[in-house]
């Protein structure tokens, strides 16, 4: 048997899905602002994308994981939490079983209902979780825990036990909450035998056969609700606040993915808060004129995982990127490993003459030179704006701001532009406009930091196995840094090119061919014939685009492949993406030749109108950086 | 179907020891690979009844395919709702073809060639059979490998991903049980990430085929980024696409093991007789294993698929 390798990964086990919270804890990178936002007392809707780190979050809130971490500020953020946390997984057991029979049918209902119920007495095992977590607290852990604790005697326990089986429909043989596990397991096991009746044609079953099973008719609310009061009750402490952490939103059936957004604004019992973790498109989304949509900022805050910013993202990459250099035993500097960034607007100074990059012969200034004396676009744009680039060492930073803005647009055509040619017998050959070699453009610490978009598994997936290198003690030069990359882009292509987006009404082309329609839409933007200091670098979703075409990119929206940009900090996207503004992720922006920006919107009915998305071409292996 | 198959396998590898027997029925596939009917020629003089499964298409070597079944006098069968088999008549026919064709007490032989078979149809032939045969009886599985062809490497988009039959879900289990996954491996990486993603199981056991032809292998290989799937918590286990009994022995213990504690999940991407193989230990250890089926939106390639020349088969037989 071969082992598997141990580096090379995009999507490592940074999954936190079935790690213990106290392991979370251990290694929990804090993004400062975000996991602040998601303490606070209020019901909160944690959208990102896969592997944006929405488990990990979620997980954090609970009081074992709160109990095993160790930070400085660890002491404030347990005070600002002052409810006790309900983690609750989905399971996409039922994803797959739903798609085996046609939607209409009454196998289909009766599936519904089973994967309600399945969802309902997973919550319920959760419910007792909390209560194992909060009666875990004692007296030598920290006052600040000392909140989460369930004080819990044997008697407590048995009256506990019995309350709660006469509401949740258990019976049971002991009244413990070890019972109740139990019988937990036994409905789960009903459910199962309910579906292989009919998987297995046993029995022809109809829908009013379930009357036989009291316990399907159970809701969510209603049991959080009896939990909360027989819990608060029964512990006297009638006001104790418990936050239902559900996680992975979109897995679960749309009728109880509606039933929690609602809860988001319905609920007005103070003891009740709802911290939902969601994929930001999902295929049911709430009519323009439902009363019941929840606001956001009003009955909820949406808290983003995708970051706007670059700044913001590279941020909270680096904090990750440190963890990584200190777990490794690294002493250098992401910096002083990976080199800098061609992209940067502030260049460290020329490492030989110590001057700013802006002064003749500088890397800044060589670099706009050039472009003037072969770009005629740019020279023309220099002259209309009045820029002098011999001057540009003696100004301050202020002035020399719109140099600046136009560094990574200027670096692009430059490097990919049409006057970068390769004049060879009378023939013009563009320079490097395969997609299959990354540029150096995208290597250095901050420019891999910026096409990593914030999320961690990419980041992780992105770095191991070079700082395995470093670990050896080989250099990472920038070609094994641009390879890691492609091989990134490569690996995420492959996985978004099994998104079907419609063609016709009988084929299926991958998605990546309309992400390389948009990709290539823009890099004619930048290099036109007019040299464009804002080009088109993003795209709002109109009304033109069909509900098919929408699902695809919804898909590919929430496996990270673009990014929603908010027109205001309070905008959020959830649901539907109709009228949203998005830009390709950062990570894909070296195979499309992009800067790292998001530029101007278009409408992305007319990129996909005016573009070649070819219905014939299949997705190959070599369209890929191999 | 819970006699102890297991105790019972014998492997044969090659055509001519399996014509050293006669069959009363063998089930084949109808489809547009020219491999499709390779089996069933091979043993068509040894078998008294041979049964057509025949798919509605009308790519490549389908029309030939139908015009030899029609010389042999093949029954032929269309195929619909066979996943499903919502109305039971699948098995039924199933039922009636080894009924008619056996004699009752007496040893009954049969084959099954699931060269041509998609996953789902391998599984509903299988479960109808283990369903309605009475012992004793020795049921032989084959699969005639293709004779290499380059792959064109593409990367299609997938329909969906669900059991290759519903009884072969597997169960809920309890509240964030681990999950193990035995992941085989075709030349569709995109599928197999996806169902990682989308499946995100704790521990995944990567099944690798090895053909003959070492041009296969290095196929796989390039077609799965050198086996590289960015995951820790994998295992790569190689497979002789020709050594079934060792492959089944292989998915067998694997999968014992692990659904004492965990949810198994196995996704048999691949040759088809992993998938066979898998599909027979699920219905072995049913209801507790889910066997998946990704179903993706690809055409045929355009070129003939030819067998090699080679039979591999494993035989379940119960005394």
């Amino acid at each position: 048997m071969m082992s598997a390798q141990r580096h090379s990964a995009l999507f490592d086990t940074y999954n936190a899905r079935f790690l213990d919270p106290r392991a979370i804890a251990r290694s929990f990178i804090m993004p400062r602002s975000i996991f602040s936002l998601l303490c606070k007392n209020e019901n909160s809707l944690l959208i990102g994308p896969r592997g944006s780190g929405k488990t990990t979050l979620m997980k954090m809130l609970r009081p074992t994981a709160l109990r095993a971490w160790t930070h400085e500020d660890k002491k404030s953020i347990l005070d600002s939490i002052i409810f006790s946390a309900v983690y609750v997984a989905s399971d996409s057991g039922w994803a797959t079983r739903m798609a085996l029979v046609p939607g209409d049918s009454t196998e289909h209902k009766i599936f519904e209902i089973l994967q309600n119920s399945t969802f309902v007495t997973y919550l319920m095992t959760s419910m007792l979780d909390a209560i194992a977590e909060g009666a875990s607290i004692n007296d030598q852990d920290d006052a600040p825990l000392q909140k989460f604790r369930i004080t819990l005697n044997s008697n407590l326990e048995g009256e506990l036990a019995a309350e709660l089986a006469k509401r949740w429909l258990l019976d049971l043989e002991f009244s413990s909450l070890r019972a109740m596990r139990l019988a937990l397991q036994d409905r789960i096991r009903a459910i199962d035998d309910i579906y292989f009746q009919i998987a297995s044609l046993k029995r022809k079953l109809q829908l009013t056969d379930l009357s036989d099973h009291n316990f399907l008719s159970l809701d969510l609310l209603s049991a959080m609700k009896s939990f909360v009061t027989t819990v608060n009750e029964l512990c006297g402490d009638p006001h104790k606040t418990w936050a239902f952490c559900i996680d992975e939103l979109e897995i679960l059936h749309s009728n109880y993915e509606m039933a929690l957004m609602r809860s988001l604004r319905s609920s007005t019992d103070q003891r009740l808060r709802f911290k939902i973790s969601a994929s930001p498109f999902s295929r049911s989304h709430f009519a323009p004129d439902d009363s019941s949509v929840p606001m956001g900022g009003h009955d909820f805050t949406p808290i983003t995982l995708t970051y706007t910013r670059k700044h913001e993202s590279v941020r909270f990459g680096r904090q990750m990127l440190d963890a990584l250099f200190f777990e490794a035993g690294i002493k250098e500097t992401p910096a002083q490993v990976f080199g800098s960034s061609r992209f940067e607007p502030a260049l460290p100074h020329d490492a030989r003459n110590r001057e700013s990059p802006y002064t003749k012969g500088g890397v800044r200034y060589s670099a706009l030179r050039d472009l003037q004396a072969n770009d005629p676009a740019f020279a023309r744009y220099l002259r209309r704006r009045n820029i002098n680039l011999d001057l540009m060492a003696t100004q301050s930073e202020q002035d020399r701001a719109e140099i600046r803005k136009l560094i990574q647009i200027a670096e692009i055509r430059r490097e990919f532009g049409a006057t970068n040619i390769l004049r060879n017998q009378g023939r013009e050959i563009p320079r490097h406009r395969s997609r299959k070699r990354v540029s150096d453009l995208y290597t250095g610490a901050e420019a891999l930091l910026t096409i990593c978009d914030g999320n961690p598994r990419w980041l992780i997936g992105l770095f191991r196995p070079l700082i395995d290198q470093v670990k050896l003690g080989q250099q990472v030069h920038r070609s094994k840094q641009a390879r890691s990359v492609a091989t990134a882009i490569a690996r995420f292509l492959s996985l978004l090119s099994t998104i079907p987006y419609p063609q016709g009404r009988h084929r299926q082309l991958p998605i990546t061919k309309v992400i390389d329609e948009i990709g290539e839409y823009f890099f004619s933007d930048i290099t036109d014939r007019e040299f464009k200091t804002e080009p088109a670098l993003s795209f709002v979703i109109d009304g033109r685009v069909k509900d098919e075409e929408l699902n695809a990119i919804g898909a590919a929206l929430n496996q990270g492949a673009f990014v929603f940009i908010p027109s205001q900090e309070s905008e959020h996207c959830i649901g539907d993406i109709r009228n949203r503004r998005f830009r390709i992720s950062y990570l894909l922006c070296p195979r499309y030749k992009l800067p790292l920006l998001y530029g101007q919107s278009i409408i992305l009915s007319k990129i996909l109108t005016e573009g070649r998305v070819n219905g014939t071409d299949q997705y190959t292996l070599a369209d890929l950086y191999r | 179907m819970k006699a102890d198959v297991r105790k019972t396998l014998s492997a044969f590898k090659a055509p001519s020891d399996l014509r050293a027997d006669q069959y009363q029925v063998g089930f084949y596939a109808i489809g547009y690979e020219r491999r499709s009917r390779y089996v069933a020629e091979t043993l068509a003089l040894n078998t008294k009844l041979l049964c057509g499964l025949e798919y509605e298409t009308d790519a490549l070597a389908i029309r030939e395919n139908r015009e030899w079944a029609d010389r042999a006098r093949v029954i032929r069968r269309k195929l619909d709702d066979y996943r499903l088999d919502g109305s039971g008549n699948f098995k039924k026919f199933v039922d009636g073809l080894i009924q008619n064709n056996t004699v009752i007490g007496e040893a009954k032989t049969l084959f099954v060639d699931v060269s041509s078979m998609d996953r789902s149809l391998i599984a509903r032939l299988l479960a109808s059979i283990f369903s309605v045969i009475q012992p004793p009886f020795n049921l032989r599985l084959c699969y005639a490998p293709g004779a290499f062809i380059e792959p064109q490497y593409v990367f299609v988009p997938t329909r969906e991903c669900a059991p290759a039959i519903p009884e072969l879900a597997g169960v809920l289990g309890i509240h964030q049980s681990n999950l193990s996954l035995l992941l085989g491996l075709g030349f569709e990486y995109g599928v197999s990430l996806g169902l990682l993603e989308l499946l995100e199981p704790d521990h995944a056991v990567i099944l690798i085929p090895k053909g003959t032809d070492p041009r296969y292998d290095r196929a796989v290989k390039r077609a799965n980024f050198d086996y590289d799937f960015g995951l820790e918590n994998i295992r790569l286990v190689p497979f002789q696409v020709n050594q079934p009994l060792t492959l089944f022995e292989s998915i067998f213990s694997i999968c014992s093991e692990a659904t004492i504690s965990r949810r198994v999940v196995i996704a048999p991407n691949g040759p088809k007789i992993l998938a066979a193989l898998a599909t027979v230990v699920g219905l072995f250890h049913a209801p507790h294993i889910t066997v998946l089926r990704a179903s993706l939106a690809s055409q045929p390639s355009g070129k003939h698929i030819e067998a090699d020349g080679d039979i591999v088969a494993i035989d379940f037989r119960c005394p």
